[in-house]
């Protein structure tokens, strides 16, 4: 039987990356904030990095796809028609646990797509806006980076100096100055230099299996201390069902499922989703009610539509010289952002990145490594192994997916989590625009790995395991029949539920979408703090 | 993790290991110019032992698996598969591979798993065995030289004009 309790100012729903940033934000100005995630704390000295079998937990308890995880706190996602599995893990922490900690800004040509290139929409917030909120958000996370880089405006001082280069760094640039590509040392939340209380990165390698040392960012150990410090509740082990609606119209809460499976009914004065762009759709579709027949907030039918991936496409170029390759932070050296605006020259619009990506450690190569390329068994096994292990350097070609309305997430008729919540259901193509980009891109990414002297270039064109970034499918807008909230994250049907996730994403740039998606969280709060008391002061 | 000597439930009778020992040397065969064990003669096998003894559907598909093998080599060869010449050992078992798909990617993901976590094998691959933490490693700084470059070419992203602003 549901029980009430205390009424919160502002309920937070997921403990990631954007409920983080967001409920530090509140909590510090003295607004009174719980949230709630159906997820755990994970101890950093558990992560399997202290494990002499670490690489075999990729496939089990730390394997990036929750329907080969299935932890209790994972839900089932249907992905059978999506070329790309989404990626989310539910934790204090949420998907940064998992991370490789990239945490390059999108582009003020980003927030203006439809005006420049006559595309997709613009959004109703600017680069310039959120400048603030970045700077803010790089000091809280703590970034390794190099001032100067000419494809941004510039910036505050990065908090600790680059990632180091090693050999396989030294390599790679020499291929983009070879042929005057644009390069520069990738912007991540990863620490070179103790930073906040936590320590440095010692370049072990697996990034995505969690860093005991704390030197990679994830919320769990940058906001949230800080948040609960500053009077923040967290409720682990708390699954949300559904946001419930008063008499008013207005979100006065949400029903969930506590540690021991007791239903709840948590109410509260506002109502935050950070539930990430999977997660948030799949709860406003599960929150029905007589004045939301189709889902909370949807009277647009634009809920859970124009879902953006980030396609990635997998260039792996081998090399004669032992790169050291598993060392250091696996994702994170440099980018080339060469290819990233629209050439009006070319056959697409807008662009993509180069992440470039290092070596992995022997177990995983030789399960195919980046590129997911098995090495074979029998008399070519040693061989094949032996050419590679510590000698690969993989582009990830990162590319801008345009929201289409046929991408989305829907209700799954069958599928559920162990709570009965039904589970979303993924439904999405590659557009035409981007498989001319991302054939584009592996042809430039195949060109600089030659040029950086690759003997043989492997090519994966599309990763499955690759939806890292979840965006665009509670998009923000001016329009109220264009948009599901305004440009200050509130729904347009219900003021007082805010969205502040990668769901707000008008468009979905071509980088790894973590530090917008928690500067727009932080602009989201401070507007909150301004400007939406009022919603406080009901009753 | 146990290791591959704790004790535990093991799934392989005695008579199966001589042919397992052999599949798993036709898997990763010795090499390296005899610097590197084959995955047989390593002791995979025990790895292998534990991990299909835990699992209701590995013990299935090896059952199923294992029997398609000496199916096939008996055909081939009524004294069975060891006695194969190797080449044909392998040509049986890339038969069962397009045969029996996940019980043979199956068997060469647990077969890899066992041996590149093997301290032996790693330390062949020059790696100090153990985790990466707490060590963790050096790396240099790199050469950034190049950035100069990169900077005089100017501004790589494009502008905003105040038009543009809505």
């Amino acid at each position: 039987m549901a029980q009430a309790s205390d009424v919160v100012d502002v309920l937070v729903i997921g403990a990631g990356a954007s409920g983080g940033a967001f409920s530090w934000s509140l909590a510090e100005a003295g607004f009174n904030v719980l949230c709630l995630e159906q997820g755990g704390w994970v101890d950093p000295s558990d992560y399997p990095t202290t494990q002499s079998d670490w690489e075999i937990h990729r496939q089990t308890d730390f394997n990036p796809d929750p329907n080969l995880r299935r932890l209790p706190e994972d839900y089932p996602v249907n992905d059978t028609e999506s070329p790309i599995s989404p990626l989310m893990y539910n934790a204090v922490g949420g998907s940064t646990i998992h991370w490789s900690a990239h945490f390059p800004r999108f582009h003020p040509s980003d927030f203006r797509v439809k005006s420049l290139d006559g595309v997709a929409d613009d959004w109703p917030v600017t680069y310039e806006q959120l400048e603030p909120f970045f700077d803010l958000n790089d000091r809280n996370m703590g970034v390794a980076g190099l001032a100067g880089d000419s494809a941004y405006p510039p910036k505050s001082p990065r908090q600790t100096p680059p990632i180091p280069l090693g050999k396989l760094g030294d390599t790679m640039a020499a291929g983009f100055d070879r042929l005057g590509w644009h390069w520069w040392p990738s912007d991540s939340a990863i620490l070179t230099r103790p930073y906040d209380g936590r320590a440095a990165c010692n370049n072990c390698g697996p990034c995505d299996i969690g860093c005991p040392l704390r030197a990679k960012a994830s919320t769990d150990v940058t906001y949230w201390p800080k948040a609960i410090a500053s009077g923040a509740a967290l409720v682990t082990r708390a699954r949300v069902r559904e946001v419930t609606v008063g008499k008013d119209g207005l979100a006065d809460g949400v029903i969930h499922y506590d540690a021991d499976g007791q239903v709840q009914h948590q109410k509260a004065r506002m109502v935050v989703l950070a539930a990430n762009g999977v997660g948030t759709p799949r709860l406003l579709l599960n929150s029905v009610s007589s004045p939301f027949p189709n889902g909370l907030a949807n009277s647009t039918g634009l809920v859970a539509k124009n879902l953006m991936f980030h396609p990635y496409a997998m260039v792996t170029g081998v090399f004669d010289e032992f790169l050291e390759g598993y060392k250091g932070p696996a994702g994170c050296s440099i980018i080339s952002q060469e290819f990233y605006e629209t050439d009006p020259s070319r056959d697409f619009v807008r662009g993509y990145a180069f992440q470039i990506v290092r070596s992995t450690g022997p177990l995983t190569l030789a399960l195919g490594g980046v590129g997911r390329h098995r090495v074979p068994w029998g008399e070519d096994h040693r061989p094949v192994f032996d050419d590679r292990f510590g000698r690969t350097i993989t582009i990830a070609v990162i590319g801008e997916d345009l929201p289409e309305s046929h991408n989305r997430v829907t209700l799954d008729p069958h599928l559920a989590d162990a709570d009965g919540i039904p589970s979303p259901k993924i439904t999405y193509t590659m557009s035409d625009n981007s498989l001319k980009m991302m054939d584009h891109g592996i042809a430039r990414a195949t060109e600089v790995l030659q040029a950086a002297g690759a003997k043989e270039v492997l090519v994966n064109p599309l990763l499955r395991p690759a939806g890292w970034h979840l965006m665009g499918t509670a998009r923000m807008g001016t329009q109220s029949n264009n948009s599901v909230v305004d440009g200050w994250g509130r729904c347009h049907d219900v003021p007082n539920l805010l969205i502040i996730d990668g769901s707000l994403l008008v468009t979905g740039g071509a980088v790894n979408p973590t530090s917008t998606i928690q500067a727009l969280a932080l602009y989201v709060a401070d507007n909150v703090n301004r400007n939406a008391r009022h919603f406080l002061e009901r009753t | 993790m146990t290791s591959p000597a704790a004790s535990g439930p093991t799934f392989f009778e005695e008579q199966q290991r001589l042919l397992m020992t052999c599949i798993l040397d036709r898997l990763i065969p010795p090499g390296g110019d005899g610097e590197f064990p084959g995955a047989g003669e390593l002791g995979i096998i025990d790895h292998l032992d534990q991990v299909v003894a835990r699992s209701g559907r590995l013990k299935r598909l090896f059952s199923q698996g294992i029997t398609r093998i000496k199916i096939a080599a008996e055909a081939e060869n009524s004294d069975g598969f060891v006695e194969l010449p190797q080449d044909r050992q392998v040509e049986v078992l890339r038969r069962v591979e397009s045969e029996e798909p996940a019980f043979f990617d199956a068997l060469v993901r647990h077969t890899y798993n066992g041996y590149y976590t093997n301290p032996e094998i790693i330390q062949l691959l020059g790696l100090e065995p153990g985790p990466p933490q707490p060590s963790g490693y050096l790396l240099e700084a790199g050469d950034l030289s190049g950035l100069e470059k990169v900077k005089q070419r100017g501004q790589v992203y494009r502008d905003i004009s105040d038009e543009d602003v809505l």
